[in-house]
């Protein structure tokens, strides 16, 4: 009887297939979304944004849900996704977006400044928890070592965050407004870095070469495209005139949200790997 | 309280796939889908290599991930521990086949039959258009073992109420009964047998043991 010094034995993990680019594109544009729904509620309650700056945000939160929407089997049973709010992430995600949605949507008609600027701020809080339902759907999906780890959650909510307020900033287009937003994205990139390296951290080590392999392209995007290269450009436009730092905020914007996207992308089709099955022992046959 | 569980003998099973057959047969899952399957694992180095045959499926988990996310409440767990889908609830998300940690669910958005256009007897009667585009997976042939039990059988002794995976099996590697009854096959089995669950590190409680040694005896 082979008793080898491993512990468990099993077939290679593969790749999962159910969820597809068109679930990714509900992580990467429509986290992005409720990013820029956070950020640009809270700078239409500060009085820096029109409160047109909203409709972007919903803009790209619904192009994520219907890219989900054409992966579900059942189309026209699509409304039972809220029938579980109890445990269900993908539920609470549901009536986060259909809150942000309304919130939105009423900051935009409503006729009284003040009464804008509240829902705006109520809108921001729920592009917020948008980011983080989605995260803890990843954190729920207990079948892919890449995602039950739990340092996907801080990860996934601060790239949504810095995504959003280098969208704001982008869509803001004016220079001397835009700069306002540049010290938070800073202060957002190094918290994303930093979330980003612990999760990176704690599955070092525990994935399959694969799935190892699509992190670490993650990781080149996210830390050279989306980190310092995104932190250089901010930099520039902070000291430069405004014609030059409104060129430089929308190019550190872009280094940000491309990075994120990349590396959320890849995390949901290419780092997704199951872990195969194992066995802790191995059958003892015949007599002893 | 009753738990419905099964039990895999590793030491037995020989890899025959006749619990997939037999799956595939009762309750017709199209081409590509297998309920019951029979993992066939190479362990070691030449020339001491072993082979080792481990059925696998939905391991009806007494903590299951896959209910947990479901937004639609499809997926349920009964009280005897058998866990279901309710395909008219199901809208296809396959959120429960990333949070199944056992791969045991399977999603087909199209009808196909084994041999071509025509379905074979057993899948024209099997046929269930509420299947395509839902999540599907072992359901421990519950019908099975509700209809056994009304009658009075005892799923796991009467194979009329014994699912089919476990009525097929030549080596008698596969045991089906009540694991919070103690003096039921599958209890027997655990009580002499040294077992293990998959991936039991997840917390998941599996309702499907395998057995690798016998007990050493006391001394």
């Amino acid at each position: 009887m082979i008793r080898g010094d491993r512990t468990t034995f099993g077939p290679s993990a593969w790749l999962q297939q159910h969820w597809d680019a068109r679930a990714a594109t509900n992580f990467v544009v429509g986290g992005a979304g409720g990013g820029m729904l956070a950020a640009a509620g809270a700078a239409v309650t500060m009085q820096a944004a029109p409160a047109g700056l909203i409709v972007p945000a919903l803009v790209l939160m619904a192009i994520g849900l219907t890219a989900v929407w054409f992966e579900i089997g059942r189309k026209l049973r699509a409304l039972h996704v809220y029938f579980n709010p109890f445990t269900s992430w993908m539920t609470r995600e549901a009536f986060v977006a259909a809150a942000a949605f309304a919130l939105g949507f009423a900051a935009l008609v409503v006729p009284a400044p003040a009464w804008t600027r509240v829902l705006a701020l109520v809108a921001a809080l729920a592009g917020v928890a948008f980011a983080y339902c989605q995260a803890r759907m990843l954190h729920a999906s207990r079948g892919i070592p890449a995602w039950r780890e739990p340092a996907i959650v801080p990860f996934v909510v601060a790239t949504d965050l810095a995504e959003g307020v280098a969208l704001a900033a982008m869509a803001l287009g004016d220079g001397a407004r835009a700069r306002y937003a540049l010290p938070l994205l800073v202060a957002l990139l190094a918290v994303r870095l930093a979330t980003w390296l612990r999760y990176r951290g704690r599955l070092a080590g525990r994935l399959t070469r694969q799935a190892e392999a699509a992190l670490a392209r993650a990781h080149g995007a996210l830390v050279w495209a989306g980190t310092v290269a995104a932190l250089a450009l901010a930099g520039i436009a902070l000291v430069s005139p405004t014609g030059l730092a409104m060129a430089a905020t929308a190019a550190a914007a872009l280094a940000t949200i491309a990075g994120g996207w990349i590396a959320k992308f890849l995390i949901v089709t290419r780092a997704s790997y199951n872990q195969g099955f194992a066995l802790p022992k191995l059958p003892v046959r015949g007599g002893r | 309280m009753t738990r419905w569980a099964m039990v895999a003998d590793l030491r037995r099973c020989v890899g025959c796939q006749t619990c997939t057959a037999a799956c595939k047969h009762a309750n017709a899952t199209p081409p590509g889908v297998q309920w019951r399957r029979v993992l066939d694992m190479e362990v070691g180095e030449y020339p001491n290599v072993n082979r080792v045959f481990v059925p696998v499926g939905c391991m009806h988990c007494a903590d299951p991930p896959c209910m947990h996310v479901c937004p639609s409440t499809a997926t349920r767990k009964r009280a005897d521990g058998i866990v279901t889908i309710d395909y008219d609830l199901c809208i296809g998300c396959a959120y429960c086949a990333v949070a199944c940690p056992y791969q045991a669910r399977y999603k087909t958005d199209r009808a196909t039959f084994a041999y071509g256009d025509q379905p074979m007897a057993n899948e024209a009667a099997k046929f269930d258009p509420g299947r395509l585009g839902v999540a599907t997976k072992c359901t421990f042939c519950h019908e099975r073992i509700d209809a056994g039990l009304a009658k009075g059988l005892t799923p796991g002794v009467d194979p009329e109420a014994t699912p089919a995976c476990v009525n097929s099996c030549i080596a008698q590697a596969l045991h089906f009964g009540d694991a919070d009854d103690p003096a039921s096959n599958v209890s027997q089995l655990l009580a002499e047998n040294q077992f293990f669950r998959m991936h039991e590190e997840l917390g998941t409680e599996p309702g499907f043991y395998y057995l690798w040694d016998r007990k050493e005896a006391n001394p």
